[in-house]
């Protein structure tokens, strides 16, 4: 090795190297920023949500002594249902109130007082009692219902106390029951059940996402038992059995453009095809299942069309070399070899059309429903436009609820995806 | 011809040619000073050459060598095969010259002991035939010449008739007086070595040949020695030195 | 060597992608027995021209072939002849290992099973057995059928799919390049299993390495631009061949 020093090691050389690593750190740096931003983003977002929608997994009960009065609920003794079903069950839990503070006489007082509870849910949970037995009336027992929304916002310190009883929606004398009836441990905090379970409601105490859930679950069984087949279908003639011409080309493009058509569109599409030329009803699964299933539809195929399309020629010159049919080496060995992939995108795709609100407000399945359906073809809605109901209600009850529902909704996309990736790393094979 | 892509494969076969065209000049200068030595009776000339020959036997050994590593590690193909293999023939043929130079020069020290030896002449003029014949052989070969080959292939001929003449002269020598008979016996020696040695230029003019054509011209080998049988008796002779 | 039967023949075969032509008019006629080579430079279109017996060609879009190759008398382009049955009768292995992605057995016996070749599982058994053995691959992997293909060695993977090859009993075996991805050590294996596969099927090899060439085939085509330049035994080729353009490539001169 010659003894003069290296051209690399002079000093406009180190100079340069300096300068090059000082950039090289200037992008790093960058590029970290630019993921600690992102990230700041995702936490703010996951910590308003949670922050705000933990609280309704969990609610306050009242546990009441109740006497089922046979004057007031069937005066004719006839234990009719139907007459049953409209007797005044409000007075019992009214009652029942008075008896549980016999000192509040003031009729102003005594409205307030039955305010803590849940005015609708608690006659409804005996008219229901009443209708599944009827030999209940005239039995006294002890119930355990919903307080009301106030309260309950009251008790998980949404509302402050200090404020001017005027500018709050619960009273200085409903604070001092509630706060007695914590004591005596008759109102507790518990897990809300009725959340998961419930359909709809008009009262925040009562209402749940059980409609949504099952109208999503519904919808999307829809919509993968249409987009999946007639994508990858679609993606595999066109890989590799449409011929080359101007026809199939033009095919493509639009296939790729409608991907990026705003989904909206998709809901007018719906609309005029389902529903006014095929007269199919409104806010029903099936009809929001084909909706997504053609908004899907692009994305099955671009991801399909990717998976094949990566596939080693090998394979398949393999398959023909030996005498196998066109459709034999496709089938036999492409698309087992793809199948992977092809999952991975339809599920992704599935977990796309799970979000998707813009088209089903199109076809009517926003309504405010208090059933929880029983088939896609009963009327339901889906998470995304039951957040979005809830999200425009005023009461501060409901803004939990949303967070609530929007957490259910992520933790569904995450384990979809969470799903997609697992099935991708245990069936792809690396070639 | 264009060059090789890998230039030190080109240097290799160059190298092996320089070699080979260094030891063709050796051997030929040997002839010439074992047939110059004969004809000025110069004993230390003699001497000189069969120190010489350990040269021309290094160079064949070193040649050897280049052929071997060429073989092993440039695997030549076609015209580059058939230059390695005729290089390692060519190598073997002069060789061979060089001993039967180097044999010759050793006869010389008893040949020289006698005046009335006949035939020095004769031998010194077939000595000339033979270098001229190995000097043209080598040309061919360096010069890729086919046609000039072909006529050392044919003028082998004349060395032969050469050959018979120097037998009969010293036959008719000795049959007058045989008082000198080693010394004649040497002498036919001597011509016997120098027209082998033609055969050995024939052979490397067939080889140059080969090399240029991949044929081998051995078909048209002439057969103008007739005294075959003499011939057959001496190679047997030759066989144990 | 004695004149054995000819297996393919053609006449002016031109192959063109989308009408750019790459092979410029071939005339040759490939024996039965023995293994014939096809060298030359990059984009010779040797390739191509080994992918004209089986039709391959077929399958890529744009590729046109025309001109007549028969094979023994038969005009394999004739619009009668189905291309799927003409590549059980001329098979062909490939530059990459490509076994699917199934297990050793599955791979060899997948062609059987597509074309009905055993009548039951007794007799695909013998099949997938004979053709390993065939391919000298049955003492490695005899214990580990149901093991995954793709999971042999680069050579192994070769010899799977050679197996896989003449498990449907072609009369062909085309070889495009087959040992390129191999070490010494396999493609010497590869070798060995030609040379003994040549005397029971006719082989066509392309290879880059003239080396190879040399030593396993009888007879040696050299293609330069389109063109066959020189078709003659082995032996003739790399001692002395007649175009100097093929002497300046096999000799490695600037062409």
């Amino acid at each position: 090795m010659s003894s003069s020093p290296s051209i690399h090691a002079s000093e406009r050389a180190l100079k340069r190297l300096k300068k090059r690593h000082a950039r090289e750190r200037r992008f790093k740096v960058m590029g970290l920023s630019a993921i600690a931003i992102a990230v700041m983003a995702l936490i703010w977002l996951l910590y308003s949500v949670i922050g705000t929608g933990y609280k309704a997994f969990y609610t306050h009960s009242f546990t009441l002594d109740v006497e089922m009065t046979e004057s007031v609920l069937d005066p004719t003794g006839a234990r009719d249902p139907d007459a049953l079903r409209k007797s005044n069950y409000r007075r019992i839990v009214q009652n029942a109130m008075y008896e549980r503070f016999p000192d509040v006489t003031d009729r102003k007082a005594k409205k307030e007082l039955f305010d803590i509870i849940s005015t609708s849910g608690a006659p409804n949970h005996l008219r229901q009692m009443a209708y599944n037995d009827p030999s209940i009336i005239g039995q006294s027992f002890t119930i355990t219902v919903p307080t009301s929304d106030d309260v309950d916002q009251l008790l998980k310190g949404n509302i402050d106390r200090d404020l001017d009883e005027s500018r709050r929606k619960v009273s200085d004398r409903q604070i001092a029951w509630v706060d007695q009836l914590m004591e005596t441990g008759e109102i507790k905090s518990g897990f809300n059940k009725g959340f998961f379970v419930n359909p709809d409601s008009r009262d925040a105490e009562l209402a749940g996402i059980a409609t949504a859930f099952l109208g999503s679950l519904m919808t999307l069984f829809v919509t993968a038992l249409m987009a999946i087949p007639v994508g990858i279908g679609a993606a595999i003639w066109l890989d590799e059995f449409a011929p080359r011409n101007r026809f199939v080309d033009f095919i493509e493009i639009n296939i790729n453009n409608l991907a990026a058509v705003p989904s909206i569109i998709f809901g007018v599409l719906g609309l005029a095809i389902f529903i006014n030329f095929f007269g199919l009803p409104r806010s029903i699964p099936i009809v929001g299942g084909l909706v997504l299933g053609l908004r899907a539809l692009p994305t099955v195929i671009i991801a399909t069309r990717a998976t094949l399309m990566a596939v080693p020629q090998s394979i398949r010159d393999g398959a023909l070399s030996i005498g196998a049919s066109h459709v034999q080496a496709v089938f036999h060995h492409k698309l087992p070899h793809a199948g992977p992939g092809i999952l991975t995108g339809s599920i992704i795709a599935m977990a796309q059309a799970l979000g998707e609100t813009a088209p089903l407000l199109m076809i009517g399945m926003v309504a405010f429903l208090t059933e929880v359906p029983n088939s896609p073809t009963d009327p339901a809605t889906v998470l995304p436009v039951q957040i979005y109901i809830w999200s425009s209600n005023a009461e501060r009850a409901w803004v939990e609820k949303t967070s609530a529902a929007i957490m259910i909704l992520l933790l569904v996309l995450i384990l979809i995806n969470g799903f997609a990736i697992w099935l991708r790393n245990r069936l792809e094979k690396r070639w | 011809m264009s060059d090789h892509i890998v230039s030190s494969f080109a240097e290799d076969m160059q190298g092996l040619r320089t070699e080979l065209f260094r030891m063709g000049h050796l051997v030929v200068d040997q002839i010439d000073s074992s047939v110059k030595a004969l004809k000025s009776r110069d004993d230390q000339l003699a001497n000189r050459v069969r120190l010489n020959d350990k040269q021309v036997d290094a160079i064949n050994d070193d040649i050897e060598e280049r052929v071997m590593s060429i073989l092993a590690l440039r695997h030549p193909y076609a015209v580059d095969l058939r230059e390695t293999i005729a290089a390692l023939k060519v190598a073997r043929e002069l060789e061979r010259i060089g001993d039967l130079a180097k044999n010759c020069a050793m006869r010389v020290g008893v040949i020289i002991k006698d005046d009335k030896i006949k035939g020095t002449k004769k031998v010194v003029k077939m000595g000339k035939q033979v270098s001229a014949n190995v000097a043209m052989a080598m040309k061919a070969y360096e010069d890729r010449d086919t046609d000039l080959a072909l006529d050392v292939w044919f003028g082998d001929e004349a060395i032969d008739d050469y050959c018979n003449a120097v037998f009969e002269t010293v036959m008719t020598g000795m049959m007058a007086d045989n008082s000198n008979i080693n010394g004649c016996t040497q002498m036919t020696f001597f011509a016997k070595n120098l027209e082998r040695m033609g055969d050995h230029a024939t052979r490397i003019a067939s080889a140059s040949h080969y090399v240029v054509t991949a044929e081998s011209i051995r078909e048209k080998r002439p057969k103008s020695d007739r005294t075959s049988t003499t011939r057959y008796l001496l190679e047997d002779d030759d066989e144990e030195d | 060597m004695s004149q054995s039967k000819i297996k393919f023949s053609c006449r002016d075969v031109r192959v063109a992608y989308s009408g750019k032509e790459a092979l410029h008019g071939i005339d040759i006629e490939i024996e039965d027995q023995g293994v014939t080579a096809f060298i030359g430079p990059s984009g010779c279109g040797k390739s191509s021209f080994l992918r004209v017996f089986n039709r391959m060609n077929d399958t890529i879009p744009g590729c046109k072939v025309t001109g007549i190759v028969k094979m023994d008398g038969e005009d394999i382009y004739a619009p009668t002849l189905d291309p799927v049955l003409l590549r059980a009768r001329v098979g062909m292995v490939f530059q990459k290992p490509n076994p699917f992605p199934k297990s050793i057995y599955d791979n060899v016996a997948y062609g059987p099973r597509i074309h009905g070749l055993a009548a039951n599982k007794a007799e695909l058994d013998e099949i997938v057995e004979s053709s390993l053995t065939k391919a000298g691959l049955w003492d490695e992997v005899k214990d580990r059928l149901k093991d995954g293909g793709t999971g042999l060695s680069g050579g192994q993977q070769q010899r799977l799919v050679i197996a896989r090859t003449i498990a449907v009993s072609p009369e062909v075996i085309l070889m495009d390049e087959p040992a390129s991805a191999l070490d010494p050590i396999a493609t010497a294996k590869l070798e060995e299993l030609i040379d003994e596969l040549s005397k029971k099927f006719c082989i066509v090899i392309v290879t880059h390495s003239m080396a190879q060439a040399a030593r396993i085939s009888d007879r040696t085509a050299f293609f330069h631009m389109g063109n066959l330049i020189e078709y003659d035994q082995t032996s003739n080729i790399f001692t002395n061949p007649t175009d100097s353009r093929t002497q300046d490539y096999i000799t490695g001169r600037i062409g």
